[in-house]
């Protein structure tokens, strides 16, 4: 009896103790959600705003619930005192006493608003929801946020923005919603995105199609003294407007794509021909098999003027390294007179000197030979161009006493930057 | 991990310590009646001799602490535990000191008020206010009917005091520099009259570790009785204890970091070339008691007291209005808070900076406010800065009988009646203008707010364009009216094996309000008399003590109880308002605890396993919201308590001089369910609405006291040289928690893995810490003259880095989620501290 009530000591003891040792899971408040349901859309409840002057309001009638996602945020300075929501149907800002508001309106959060108690305005056309106060709209006191906005689950996605090519194609119910803006560029690259002597900054956006739109940037905006980039974009915003004016309001710098900048293109001259002094004592070389001879025509031109009975001609260009370069371009100017013989243009990478014909040869497609100085162009893809002895040979073939004349020979490249 | 390992092998250990004894319980039989008559001789040497608490009494936090909730008691735990622990504020089995009924002469001295004890009514009277006679957790009383944390009675008839002269002189580095006492008593003079009178003085603060602090007390006791005859005898008892304090307020982590103590106080400020403290505490309450005591026969006695106390508590503190908060660690002032705002670094360091080369930013400046005060001044405005001053006056009056009836050997009858009574007005006066002209009692977080109200703003209505001067109240002025009454009885039962007791409780409570200002937010609300909130108190009790043998026992306790709530939570804004919180109802709580214990001459063990249940806790707070932006009251109601622990207390006797401590509990207090509150703006513009929320706390820690604490410890006695020594360490500190922190309001849609709600919502474990003690005491008697000393150094490695009281700030940053923006409050304990007595008695 005395032993088993030892045990009985000792095993109570310990499940005591171990009841005390063990963990137990701690309490989660759960997440925030809205029992009710929203009894009007943002649209339905634009319409009670019939002052749209910007200076006076709406009351509303009692029971007002709408719903709306989160598109705004504060985080980055630019929207300053208000979230705007997004039914689907149509957006509206709701001005709200508080300078920091993302953490608790996090992107993307579902709301529920009771309106009862807040007016319908707008400021300049803008609809917004808030407190009348002072002749104008006012925000919402954050000590009486929890009677009037009720977050209602996890924060989820935003909505799709609505995509515009044109300034043209902005209505009525795109306001206070997010809007992606295709293929623009700001009008005056290089500039900051809001100057420190106002309160914002217009800058002007250029769409595809020439219209534009303004984007309003706040001077407490975090990028406000980042400069607007070259190139086109795309830019997710949330539309807004200023009386007549449409503008948007950018939520984050990195709602900006990437800008595509067209490169910086500059040619790089390989070999050209220098006519202030005799090619062909600075490295071109004519090779005349028959007849007439390639001569230099100071400053202006090499001209070769066939004899009667029979020419072949070469001008060769010195040895060009063009290993580094792709897609050359060559071009010249030329003339024929006195009617049209044979010419051809071609190069060669293994000429060296000496008897042409021991070298190959490839010809241009060269087919118009105009009787005036006209430029010709060409971009030669030729792998065989990247070559440390390239040439370019003109010849002269005919049997007539016809003139060629070649003037501003240039083998270029363009290089990006 | 360890260290809980570490306490089941204590546990473990002990129960092996039990049951060797048993078999070699036969061979000690023999020599039990001879060790029993010397350890009994040594005990009563040892509590004349040495009081392991003496100094202890009057910790000196704001939280009304009051350390150990049994003295000197013979249970083996609690004698053991009850000074090592309390440097970290110990509270056995978790429970708030308001569970534990102190008593003086039978007179219960739990106030009616807060429903704690206020041990500094008696502070400084160590030689007559000792060795009460202790009730430790379920176990049966006879002066009372006792509470889940047991009961304590304190005789102060002066017949008990033994003849004598005493004085003794205290040198100490806590909460005072210096104590002088003198005790003289009669002991029973031929005529049957019978005086004790006690006098101390406790002053100085030199050697204190708080910068800023000040002491300031004095004591006074008469006792007189006067024996009639056998069966009569009367005895009446006066004391009190004027004490003027300077304070400790306790501060965020970052402000004892920049400053390099965790003693930093920001309640003081340089001042004419003196530090002055903001929070200074006058208290004088003095009791008046006439105690019957009559004992007709061997089978009654019965002992009736009537008391009255009354006095006033007040503290001072600074009010400031349209300025700047005085308060050097505001948050706004820490460095961190730059950081926060996105400032430059270089603001932060220049802060920094300033906090550590500048007297006057990292501690009041009163410079400052009397400069702005007396340029008001000037130009004929109203002061911005003031000193108030916040007044609790009481009168108590009450009687109580306790007697008990010996029916038979077997049967005892114990019963007792109770009434008690207490006015308590709360007000606020102005201190000092600080170089101010005058005072406007308007509030400043209503002002502005009503515009279309203008009354709104004013505390008192009645006077709203008065101008204020220093001794005039002003922002609120209100009576309780608490009335108690009770009834209780038990049977105690007593056979051969078997002991057992029965118990019930009857009593009911009455608070009421009485206004004696018309304030503008609740002008229809607040003067005048509140209906009365009357509660109906019931309580049983019942144990079974199985007598294995004459030194084994099992012990078996319960105890169900109905409280009402305690008075300070039942109104949603006490200071301003008549209104009662929504759903009041007691509190309900229910204790079993199961013991063995042990009694051998060589080993004196208890090993008790506890399970406490209490519901419907209420709880009413008072802050600042951040989210509603007013002050607000913050009344919780359905608060779940769920206590559960083991508690091993083991004496070992090596040798004849000798003893090995062992002590030790392991407990878990929690929150059993969620808890409901109503916010109620005491201003703002939404003052009038309620809100209620749910406080999602279910399975969080019960802050307030170490749940694991163990002690071990050497005794050495010999020729009455006392030592001990002891090494103490504490664990599963809490932080107390902001029950809004884990509301769906705070929450709001954060993603439980978010850090932001991590930080919101875990609540902080504070690190566990060792601490070692020693103590020395030894007396010389000669003929009829005694002198001793006993030297105590308690924290001898001076480890400043145990948290005795932490909790979270009720202000939080809803807004952008920042968990530095309010940080957890701390309260540090002292590093090594002494206290060293010197007496000197004949008699």
């Amino acid at each position: 009896m005395k032993k088993q009530l030892y045990k009985l000591s000792f095993f109570l003891t310990v499940a005591v103790f171990l009841l005390a040792s063990c963990k137990r899971e701690l309490d989660v408040a759960p997440i925030a959600t809205y029992d009710g349901k929203a009894t009007h859309t943002i649209a339905q409840l634009l319409e009670y705003h019939t002052n749209p002057a910007g200076f006076t309001y709406d009351t509303l009638p009692k029971g007002i619930v709408i719903q709306g996602v989160v598109i705004s945020s504060d985080k980055e300075g630019n929207c300053y005192k208000f979230i705007t929501i997004d039914d689907g149907t149509a957006g509206v800002q709701i001005k709200i006493n508080s300078s920091t508001l993302y953490y608790n309106f996090p992107l993307g959060q579902r709301v529920f608003v009771n309106c009862d108690g807040l007016v319908l305005g707008d400021y300049g056309l803008l609809p917004q929801l808030g407190w009348w106060e002072n002749d104008g709209m006012e925000g919402i006191n954050t000590n009486v946020l929890y009677k009037h906005i009720f977050k209602d689950g996890a924060p989820g996605a935003t909505p799709e923005p609505i995509e515009l090519t044109s300034a043209n194609q902005i209505q009525n119910n795109m306001y206070n919603r997010l809007v992606r803006v295709k293929n623009c560029h700001f009008k005056y690259p290089g500039s900051r995105f809001a100057e420190t002597t106002s309160s914002g900054t217009s800058n002007d956006i250029v769409f595809e199609d020439g219209s534009e739109i303004v984007l309003y940037t706040s001077r407490y905006a975090h990028f406000a003294s980042q400069l607007t980039p070259n190139g086109t974009f795309d830019m997710v915003a949330i539309l807004s407007r200023f009386k007549t004016t449409n503008q948007l309001t950018l939520r984050f710098l990195s709602d900006i794509s990437d800008p595509v900048v067209p490169p910086v293109q500059t040619e790089v001259v390989v070999s050209k021909l220098d006519l202030s002094q005799n090619p062909l004592e600075n490295g071109w070389t004519n090779k005349t098999i028959s007849g007439s001879s390639w001569e230099y025509m100071p400053g202006s031109a090499m001209r070769i003027v066939g004899a009667a009975g029979g020419n072949d001609s070469w001008l060769i260009s010195p040895s060009i390294n063009a290993t580094n370069y792709d897609n050359l371009t060559l071009s010249f100017t030329h003339r024929s007179l006195n009617g049209v013989g044979y010419r051809q243009v071609y190069y060669s990478t293994t000429y060296t000197g000496g008897d042409i014909d021991e070298s190959e040869w490839h010809s241009l497609n060269i087919s118009n030979f105009p009787t005036t100085f006209t430029a010709y162009n060409a971009i030669l893809t030729d792998e065989l161009l990247a070559s440390s002895n390239l040439r370019f040979a003109f010849r002269y073939y005919d049997n007539i006493n016809s003139t060629w004349l070649l003037s501003a020979f240039k083998v270029s490249t363009i290089i990006e930057q | 991990m360890k260290k809980t390992l570490f306490l089941l092998v204590v546990l473990l250990s002990a129960c092996l310590i039990a049951s060797s004894q048993e078999s070699g319980g036969k061979k000690q039989k023999k020599q039990r009646e001879k060790k029993t008559a010397v350890v009994d001789a040594e005990t009563d040497l040892s509590t004349e001799s040495y009081d392991l608490a003496e100094g202890q009494e009057d910790s000196d936090s704001e939280t009304d602490y009051v350390p150990g909730l049994l003295h000197s008691s013979r249970d083996v735990f609690e004698n053991n535990t009850s000074y090592t622990f309390s440097i970290a504020y110990f509270r056995a089995r978790g429970y708030d000191n308001h569970f534990h009924n102190l008593c003086i002469n039978g007179f219960q001295f739990n106030s009616l008020v807060t429903g704690r004890a206020t041990y500094s009514q008696w502070g400084g009277l160590n030689h007559v206010m000792r060795y009460p006679e202790s009730i430790t957790g379920l176990n049966v009383s006879t002066f009372n009917f006792g509470e889940i944390g047991g009961a304590s009675n304190y005789s102060t008839r002066a017949s008990s005091y033994r003849k004598q002269v005493r004085v003794g002189y205290s040198l100490s580095n806590r909460n005072y520099t210096n104590r002088l006492m003198a005790t003289y008593a009669t002991g029973v003079l031929k005529n049957g009259w019978s005086v004790a009178a006690c006098i101390s003085g406790r002053f100085g603060s030199a050697l204190s570790y708080v910068d800023g602090v000040t002491y300031n007390g004095y004591s006074y006791f008469l006792s007189v009785e006067k024996k009639f005859n056998t069966a009569h005898a009367l005895n009446l008892t006066a004391w009190g204890a004027p004490t003027v304090r300077g304070m400790q307020a306790n501060s965020v982590e970052e402000a004892y970091e920049i400053t390099g103590s965790h003693y930093y106080n920001p309640n003081w400020g340089w001042y004419d070339g003196k530090k002055r403290n903001a929070r200074m505490r006058t208290v004088h309450e003095p009791v008046i008691m006439l105690t019957h005591y009559y004992t007709p026969s061997s089978k009654l006695n019965m002992t009736t007291t009537l008391a009255t106390s009354f006095g006033r508590n007040s503290s001072t503190s600074l009010n400031w209005y349209d300025a700047q908060d005085p308060r050097p660690d505001y948050y706004r002032y820490l460095p961190s808070y730059q950081i926060q705002n996105g400032d430059t670094s270089s603001t932060y360091y220049d802060v920094l900076n300033a906090w550590q080369t500048d007297a006057n930013i990292r501690q009041i400046n009163w410079d400052r406010m009397y400069e702005v005060n007396q340029l008001a001044a000037y130009q004929g405005k109203r002061a911005q800065y003031m000193l108030e001053n916040r007044v609790y006056d009481h009168f108590l009056i009450g009687g109580v009988t306790n007697a008990i009836y010996t029916i038979n050997e077997h049967i005892k009858f114990v019963y007792g009646v109770e009434l008690r009574g207490i006015k308590q007005r709360n007000y606020k006066t102005i201190a000092d203008l600080l170089g101010g002209s005058y005072w406007l009692d308007v509030d400043k977080y209503s002002e502005g707010d009503f515009p279309d109200d203008a009354n709104v703003q004013y505390n008192d209505l009645d006077n709203k364009d008065k101008q204020l001067h220093e001794g005039d109240v002003f922002g609120y002025d209100y009576d309780y009216h608490i009335m108690i009454e009770k009834a209780w009885a038990q049977f105690l039962f007593s056979y051969n094996k078997v002991d057992f007791n029965v118990g019930a409780y009857l009593g009911g409570k009455e608070y009421c309000r009485v206004g004696h200002m018309r304030n503008g937010r609740f002008q229809d609300d607040s003067k005048g008399r509140s209906k009365t909130l009357s509660f109906l108190e019931y309580a049983f009790k019942g144990g079974v003590t199985y007598k294995i043998n004459g030194r084994n026992y099992l012990i078996l306790n319960g105890m169900f109880e109905a409280n009402a709530p305690g008075a300070l939570n039942c109104f949603v804004a006490p200071r301003i308002r008549n209104k009662a919180v929504d759903n009041l109802t007691t509190e309900k709580i229910g204790s079993v605890d199961l013991s063995y214990v042990m009694k051998y001459p060589i080993v004196t063990m208890r090993l008790t396993g506890y399970f406490t249940q209490m519901n419907d806790q209420t709880k009413l707070v008072s802050f600042y919201h951040d989210g509603m932006q007013s002050m607000v009251n913050y009344s919780m109601t359905g608060i779940d308590q769920r206590h559960i622990g083991v508690e091993l207390g083991a004496e070992v006797k090596l040798g004849s001089m000798f003893a090995l401590i062992l002590a030790g509990t392991y407990g878990d207090y929690r929150y059993s369910d969620r808890a409901k509150v109503t916010i109620n703006a005491e201003n703002g513009s939404d003052f009038e609405g309620d809100v209620n929320r749910t406080v999602y706390w279910k399975n969080y820690h019960v802050a307030g006291t170490p749940q694991a604490a163990a002690t071990i410890g050497i005794k050495f006695n010999h020729k009455y040289w006392w030592v001990n020594i002891n090494a103490n360490y504490f664990d599963k500190i809490y932080c107390d928690l902001n029950p809004e922190r884990r509301t769906t309001f705070a929450r709001g849609t954060l993603a439980v893995d978010d850090p932001a709600y991590i930080a919101m919502a875990s609540q902080t474990r504070l690190k566990g810490q060792f601490t070692l003690d020693a103590s020395i005491s030894k007396s010389w008697r000669i003929k009829r003259y005694t002198i001793g000393f006993n030297i105590s150094v308690t924290n001898i490695t001076n480890n400043k880095n145990l948290i005795t009281t932490a909790w979270e700030q009720y202000r939080y940053d809803y807004t952008e989620y920042n968990p530095n923006k309010f940080q957890n409050k701390y309260y540090y304990a002292f590093g090594t501290t002494f206290f060293a007595g010197l007496n000197f008695q004949f008699n």
